[in-house]
Order: C-alpha cells, then sequence, then structure tokens
C-alpha cells in the first residue's frame, strides 16, 4: 500500500461517503424535483431545516433512544411529504411564468418557514442527540469512528436503492420521466399529470425533511443552517446534472470526498474547492455529468 | 425541453448556489430600527445595535437579554436621569451596521451606542464613531485593530482584545502543558488568525518554542472537522483550538466521536465551551479546558448577585457575551453619573475616563487608559458535569499583569 493511502485517509473517505449519503437525501429531491416537474425549489434548505427543528422540538437535546428517534424521523418524512403537497399548491399559480417566479416564491416560504421554528425554538444553537444506542465509536481501520454516521451511509444507501428502482423500474416512474419529455401525451394516456408532478414533490420534500433530521446529530441547528445545506445541495444537483439519480449519488459522494479526502490532500485549497469542482464540471460538461439531455 | 434550456437552467442554478453562499456570509438585509419618542433633555438615550437576524442573531438575542435585564435592574435610569435604549438590527454586516448606526445618530439622537458584535462591524462603527463624535462601548468584537496604536476618545470596549484572548492562553499552556509539541488549530478569518497569533506570543514569551503545525480551517463552511483533525501529528503534546458558535460544537463534538479526548490535551479559547453552546454540545465537552475573561462558577460577590438575577429571569446560567454586555452597561451607566447637566454624546465621552472601576461578575476591573480595553484577569476553566447541568470550573487564574493587550508591532 502506497504511504499516502494510511489508515488516517481510509477514515478520511469513509467520512466522505457519510457526509456525501446525507448530501444525497438532499439533493435527490431537489434534482427530481428541478429535472421532472421543472420547478426551481429553494425552498429545500428550509424543509431540511423545518425537520431538523421539528425533531429538535419533540425530541429536545438530551438523550433519546433510538426508537424514538427512528419514529420521529419517519413523523418527519411524513410531515415534510405533506409540506411538499402544500408547496406544490402554491406553486402551481406560477406554472409557465419562469424559474426566477418559483425561485422568489419558495425562497420567500423558506423563510418564513424557517423564522417561525427560530420562533418556536429561539435562535440560539441547538443539536439534536445520537440515539442512545448509536453513540459509542467503533474501531475502524485500526482507528476510532462513530457508529452513527456508518448508520447514515446505510440509511441513505437504501433510499438511494429505492429511488433508482422506483424511478427507473416501475410504471410510476415511468410516468413521472414521461411527465417530462412529452407531458400531452401523458395527459392522452388517460395519466393526471398534475398529480404526478406533485407526487415527485411530496417525495423529494419528504426526504428533504427526513435528512434534517439525520443531519441534526452532525449538522446542528441554528439561524442560516437552511442556507448552507441549500448552497451544498445545488452544487451536488449542478454537478450530477438535472433529474439524474445517478447524478445526485455521483455528484453527492463528489462533494463528500471533496470536503473531507480533498481537505486532507490539499488543505490549502479547501476553502475554494467546493466551487472550483462545480466549475470545473460545468466548463467540461455544462449539463453536469449525467444530465439528461447533456449527452 | 431544449438542450440550451437546460443548460442555462444549470449555469444559472450554479450561479444562485454562490450568491447564496456569498449572501450567507454577508448577512441578510435588515429592517428599520425601531422607532423612539422623546428628544434630547436630561435623558441618557442607548442604540443598541446588535444583530437580530442572521448567524450572529443568537449573540444580538443574549445582549438584548442582558440589556433588558440592566434596565429592569435600575428602574429604566442610567446615570441616575430616565434612559430610553433604542435598538437596531445590523445583521452581522458592516455596512448594515454602519447605516443603522447613522441612522441612530441622526434620527434618534443617542447619546452612545452599544452592542457590536463582530470584529468587522466593530472595525467600521470605530471610525463612524470617531467621525461623528459619538461614543460606542463594544461588548464583543475583539479585532486588536479597533483599539490599537492611539486608541480613538469615542472607543471603548467591555469585552477583550483578541491579542488577551490568545495570549493568556498561551501562557498557561506554556507552563501546563509542555513548552514544545504545540499544534495551534482555527477558524481561517481574521478573529482565528489573530487569536492564535495572541496565543503564540503569549506561548513564546513564557518560554514555548515553535509551534508543530497551525490548522485552519474555512471559516463558516466547515461542518466536518474529521479531515483536520487527521492532520494534528501524532507527537503533539497538546492542542489549542479557536472556535465559536456553530463551528465550536461541530468541533468539540468531532473532537469527542472521532477518539481525540483520549489522545491530545485539548485547550480552547473561551467560545468553545461558552453557555451559548453547551447544550447543543452535551457530554462531548465535558473535561475541555478553555481559558476565558469569565465563567458563571467564579466567586465573587457581583457574580454570586448577576447569577442569581439572571437565573431568576431566564432560568439559565449567563454567557461571556452576557457579563460583556452587562458591563458596558454598567460602563455608560457609571460615566453618565459623572456628567454635570445634561448628558449627550460629548459630555458621555469626555466622561468615560473617569467611569471608575466597574464591579464585573468577572470581577473588577478598570479599563486600560491606553487602550481602553479591560486590564482583566483571565480563568483557566475546566467543564464539569453536575447532574444535568455543565459548569465551567475556574482550576487557575492568570493574573491581569500577565497579560499583553496588542500585539507587538
Amino acid at each position: 500500500m502506497s504511504d499516502w493511502l494510511n489508515a488516517g485517509l481510509l477514515v478520511n473517505i469513509v467520512d466522505g461517503v457519510a457526509i456525501g449519503g446525507l448530501l444525497f437525501l438532499l439533493a435527490v429531491g431537489l434534482t427530481m424535483i428541478f429535472g421532472l416537474v421543472d420547478m426551481l425549489n429553494l425552498g429545500h434548505g428550509a424543509l431540511y431545516m423545518a425537520g431538523g427543528y421539528g425533531a429538535f422540538l419533540v425530541l429536545g437535546s438530551g438523550p433519546v433512544s433510538l426508537l424514538s428517534f427512528a419514529l420521529v424521523a419517519v413523523l418527519v418524512l411524513g410531515v415534510g411529504a405533506l409540506a411538499g403537497l402544500g408547496l406544490g399548491v402554491a406553486v402551481r399559480p406560477l406554472r409557465g411564468r419562469g424559474h426566477l417566479d418559483q425561485a422568489l416564491l419558495t425562497l420567500g416560504l423558506g423563510i418564513v418557514v424557517a423564522e417561525v421554528f427560530m420562533l418556536l425554538a429561539g435562535r440560539g444553537f441547538q443539536s439534536l442527540s445520537v440515539p442512545q444506542e448509536l453513540g459509542r465509536s467503533v474501531r475502524l481501520v485500526g482507528e476510532s469512528y462513530p457508529l452513527y454516521r456508518l448508520v447514515v451511509i446505510a440509511v441513505s444507501a437504501v433510499v438511494a436503492v429505492l429511488t433508482y428502482v422506483v424511478f427507473e423500474r416501475t410504471r410510476a416512474g415511468s410516468l413521472a420521466r414521461a411527465t417530462v419529455d412529452d407531458p400531452q401525451m401523458v395527459a392522452a394516456m388517460g395519466v393526471n399529470v398534475g398529480r404526478v408532478r406533485s407526487a415527485v414533490v411530496v417525495a423529494g420534500a419528504a426526504l428533504a425533511a427526513f435528512a434534517g433530521v439525520l443531519g441534526a446529530p452532525l449538522l446542528n441547528l441554528r439561524p442560516g443552517v437552511d442556507t448552507e445545506v441549500l448552497v451544498l445541495a445545488l452544487i451536488v444537483v449542478v454537478i450530477g446534472g438535472l433529474g439524474s439519480i445517478k447524478g445526485a449519488v455521483i455528484g453527492a459522494l463528489l462533494i463528500g470526498q471533496v470536503q473531507t479526502l480533498g481537505v486532507s490532500l490539499f488543505p490549502g485549497l479547501a476553502a475554494y474547492a467546493l466551487f472550483g469542482v462545480m466549475v470545473l464540471v460545468l466548463l467540461v460538461r455544462p449539463g453536469g455529468l449525467y444530465g439528461r439531455a447533456a449527452a | 425541453m431544449s438542450q440550451h434550456r437546460r443548460s442555462t437552467f444549470l449555469l444559472r442554478a450554479g450561479a444562485g448556489a454562490l450568491a447564496l453562499a456569498l449572501a450567507a456570509c454577508g448577512g441578510a438585509a435588515a429592517g428599520p430600527s425601531e422607532d423612539s419618542g422623546g428628544g434630547a433633555g436630561d435623558s441618557t438615550k442607548v442604540g443598541l445595535l446588535i444583530p437580530q437576524t442572521g448567524v450572529y442573531s443568537p449573540i444580538g438575542g443574549e445582549m438584548q437579554k442582558a440589556v433588558d435585564l440592566y434596565m429592569e435592574e435600575h428602574g429604566d435610569e442610567l446615570g441616575g436621569r430616565s434612559a430610553e435604549i433604542v435598538t437596531a438590527d445590523s445583521a452581522g454586516n458592516p455596512e448594515t451596521a454602519k447605516q443603522r448606526a447613522k441612522e441612530l445618530i441622526g434620527r434618534d439622537e443617542v447619546d452612545v451606542i452599544t452592542g457590536i458584535v463582530s470584529s468587522p462591524e466593530g472595525v467600521t462603527l470605530a471610525e463612524e464613531a470617531t467621525t461623528s463624535q459619538v461614543p460606542i462601548v463594544i461588548a464583543n468584537a475583539g479585532a486588536n485593530a479597533i483599539t490599537a496604536g492611539e486608541v480613538s476618545p469615542y472607543v471603548w470596549r467591555t469585552a477583550f482584545s483578541t491579542n488577551q484572548l490568545g495570549y493568556a492562553a498561551g501562557v498557561y499552556a506554556a507552563e501546563n502543558l509542555g513548552k514544545t509539541g504545540a499544534v495551534l488549530m482555527g477558524a481561517d478569518y481574521s478573529g482565528g488568525t489573530e487569536v492564535l497569533a495572541g496565543f503564540l506570543a503569549g506561548y513564546k514569551d513564557a518560554g514555548g518554542s515553535d509551534p508543530l503545525a497551525q490548522i485552519m480551517t474555512p471559516f463558516g463552511t466547515t461542518q466536518n472537522f474529521q479531515p483536520y483533525l487527521a492532520e494534528i501529528p501524532a507527537e503533539a503534546s497538546f492542542v489549542y483550538a479557536f472556535y465559536a458558535g456553530g463551528e465550536a460544537i461541530t468541533f468539540v463534538k468531532n473532537w469527542d466521536q472521532f477518539g481525540y479526548k483520549d489522545k491530545f490535551p485539548l485547550l480552547g479559547a473561551q467560545n468553545l465551551t461558552d453557555q451559548d453552546v453547551l447544550p447543543a454540545i452535551g457530554d462531548a465537552a465535558v473535561d475541555v479546558s478553555t481559558v476565558g475573561l469569565y465563567s458563571p462558577a467564579l466567586e465573587n460577590e457581583a457574580n454570586a448577585d448577576f447569577v442569581a438575577l439572571w437565573q431568576e429571569k431566564y432560568d439559565l446560567l449567563p454567557s461571556i457575551i452576557a457579563v460583556q454586555t452587562w458591563d458596558a452597561m454598567q460602563l455608560i451607566d457609571q460615566a453618565a453619573a459623572e456628567v454635570d447637566g445634561a448628558v449627550t454624546a460629548e459630555t458621555l465621552a469626555a466622561a468615560f475616563p473617569d467611569a471608575g472601576t466597574i464591579a464585573s461578575p468577572r470581577g473588577d476591573f478598570e479599563l486600560d487608559p491606553a487602550s481602553h480595553n479591560p486590564a482583566q484577569s483571565w480563568y483557566v476553566r475546566r467543564l464539569d458535569k453536575d447532574g444535568d447541568s455543565y459548569v465551567n470550573t475556574v482550576i487557575e487564574t492568570i493574573p491581569a499583569d500577565q497579560v499583553v493587550d496588542q500585539p507587538s508591532a
């Protein structure tokens, strides 16, 4: 094994996958809503934040059991879905008015939601505890590594496989993709195009809120966290390409590695690496790595 | 959908991401300051300039609480005269802060401005104070430059200079953690650089040698410190770290989760385990040592009274920010008491040098006539868990005369 590939760097790589997994949960909804519904949802970060703060309001910052943590995560998934339903309705009148109008509306709704949670939970710094059963660290290639992050990797991998199967291998998924390419034809087949679009927004919003719960023990809860994660998710979408699940996976993993392995190998470039990678991808493949129209 | 449209779409999204990132750094635009009644006359009018929105809003909120409590305790009087507080939102952004300061001075006719969280705001407002000849009392912003050289008669500070903050920790580290093998970590912005430089000056003046490594992490965008922790050389004898707010939470948690508690002693600047971040950090902070200007566990009369008052009103322990703001109000109160006749910006500014000793919860101090900063002791605090609550137990005091206020040129 070469000298640079030591145990510390292997931990970096694993950690990059964990961060990437979390980013995937956030970005997959953004890219699907973007790519399949043609809707620019800048409220996506606020959905994440709402998920995290919602769980915090229920659980508090004290010790929690895995069972209650999981129950709340599922609850938040459901509430996120409802929020997605509302978001779809709110944006519907703006269809055909361009992305700027949608961006303004969703960004504005996001700010309102974020401020409401600031009022409910206070403006201070908060966090969710890692569930007690997962609170310990395990040995990983001889180094200490938090078990919770391995669970984040596992959960996001499961979600990635599920979304891929649903969108690429089922009739519902084909319909969702077909509504982009030829909405008239899909409508002519007797399918309610509006309902398919709503379903995509609902799923995306639910996953963003879910990511908020999963991410809260890692990234903490504070004013401004919505914008921070939205920027990361947008970068993932730009790199991966619109509407591509594969793109979201690769983009998220890439950004995860840039933030961990990249930092270790090129510490001096850490501040510029994120946008540097994005600019590089845009130069080489303006449609993103897996953009549906890029090829 | 056309290929062209998709590409521009992505480009826009990319530009949007950049713009949002920049906006997040700068803070959002602020609303107008609150209305005020009354005019000049024999009353004291204080402008409270704090971030009420944006990432610094938790600190602004803590300052507001301290001012509210002070006014309540003193029957809305300062210097024996009726007093009024006019609050304005700086959004943590120097440009907005300057605009709000101009409004406070021009429209609201305040006699003094306090609050002031971030160093860029502090630098801008120090210039504004000097130009408009209205004094400011800085309750947090620590940049050395604000009080460096010949300090303006309109600029006073009840917090600290970043050099003090780092220097005191450097002296303690050299005497207790080893004169070799230091590793310094901090957020890569002016605040982080200055604190670490102050640490190094104190460390070397107390006999320490050059550090093994200095690891700077991108400011405000680091969500994960694990790759930076991995850079700490195995032969390090201790790590000194400066992080505040959200970064402090993530740093201390990562330090614990990745097993560094068992590898190296950690010494932090006060922000690492201050009251604002403790609930979010939880048990990971236990046993972490920090050097700060205050702990709620300090034993003196002023602190006993202050902690009791604070707990009664807010059911929490007061933070360092709370004490700094409380003392800013004490300073304004005492200076106003020295004024004969009407309190104006001019008479108040002239009275600050005569304000005398501040009976602070951190221990009595006077403002250094040369730097206008507190000539204050620093405390080494170890975080202990007491039942369900956390307390920064004071384990050592670094007296004021061992701490240098400004970096040597």
